[in-house]
């Protein structure tokens, strides 16, 4: 295939200045008799290139673009919620084999550690307080955030 | 622009029949640009849609440069260009079966404008000489013609340079009047 994308020729001025004279007459609606033969000639090319094309789109097709798309984003919605319900899946599945896997693990200390009178159980004075003090730094971190709407 | 930035907006915003409206709007100049690029009605129709669908699917990327019909413009012109490409057809020259196209041969000695012009016959000839033309010519013309685009929007459709587009359409009129002239020496 031929890919020319440059056109070199220099239009000549006259004739180019000619066709478009003839042009906007003929969109000005004059006599199809005046002006010179070349002007007629070139007003004739301007009412034939300025007709419809033979052919067209079928009346309905912006309706039918739109019934197009309306099911395309339909698709597409059904097929973000499908991979969202298998990624919630695969998380709760993944969070119950890690709990399984810890409490296999580390089963026997946790139970000791939730004995009473163990120092290092979670009820102990120095665990509430690291719990106070992770849950105040996330009320923090939440009024700081600068998009915060509260 | 700001009627432009509405409608691109309501359609982003998946607004009941704001994308049907875009359409309407537009497949005018779609077709237009399709059905003269590749010149068979079912290609082109389903090139139109291929277009429409491709504005769908990117309108999020418009910036508002150029006007929306030139950004839709632009798209159905590489549409159709790609088609062309793929199905190996010349579109900046015209067909070697075209190239002999003889209009005079279908126009007899008493051959008058006035009356001619009348003649739907003489008309589709004309029609059919204008078909004869690359592809190229032949959409760039229906665009500065029937569309009545700028030259400067034209450029920005199909990616050429601003003196190409003269060029081209310089040398489509001429070679149309040239084979009108010889038939109608006698209104000099």
């Amino acid at each position: 295939m031929i890919i020319d994308k440059r056109c070199d020729d220099d239009p000549n001025e006259g004739e180019w200045q000619a066709q478009e004279r003839a042009l906007r007459q003929e969109r000005l609606g004059a006599a199809s008799d005046e002006g010179t033969p070349r002007e007629r000639h070139y007003r004739l090319l301007a009412r034939v290139l300025a007709e419809q094309p033979a052919e067209n789109l079928p009346p309905d097709f912006a309706a039918s673009m739109a019934r197009q798309v309306a099911a395309l984003d339909a698709a597409e919605e059904a097929r973000e919620r499908q991979f969202e319900r298998r990624l919630i899946v695969a998380m709760w599945s993944m969070l119950a084999l890690a709990v399984i896997g810890v409490a296999i693990v580390y089963g026997n200390e946790i139970v000791t550690a939730l004995r009473p009178g163990q120092t290092s159980s979670p009820a102990s004075p120095q665990w509430l307080c690291v719990l106070l003090g992770c849950i105040g730094v996330s009320w923090l971190a939440q009024r700081l955030r600068p998009n915060n709407s509260r | 622009m700001s009627e432009d930035r509405d409608l691109v907006e309501a359609v982003l915003k998946r607004r009941p029949g704001a994308f049907e409206r875009l359409v309407r709007e537009h497949q005018g100049l779609c077709w237009d640009i399709t059905y003269r690029m590749v010149r068979h009605p079912e290609d082109a129709r389903e090139l139109s849609q291929e277009v429409f669908l491709k504005v769908y699917r990117y309108l999020d990327r418009y910036r508002y440069e150029a006007s929306l019909k030139t950004w839709i413009g632009r798209i159905a012109y590489s549409v159709a260009l790609r088609h062309l490409e793929r199905k190996r057809l010349s579109y900046v020259h015209a067909d070697d079966d075209d190239e002999g196209y003889d209009l005079i041969g279908n126009i007899g000695d008493d051959f008058d404008l006035e009356a001619a012009f009348a003649d739907q016959q003489t008309r589709q000839t004309l029609h059919a000489a204008i078909d004869a033309l690359a592809p190229m010519q032949r959409t760039v013309l229906g665009l500065y013609h029937f569309d009545e685009l700028s030259i400067s929007e034209i450029a920005v459709i199909t990616g050429l340079a601003e003196g190409t587009i003269k060029s081209h359409l310089y040398r489509a009129r001429l070679r149309l009047r040239d084979i009108l002239e010889p038939s109608l020496g006698a209104l000099r």
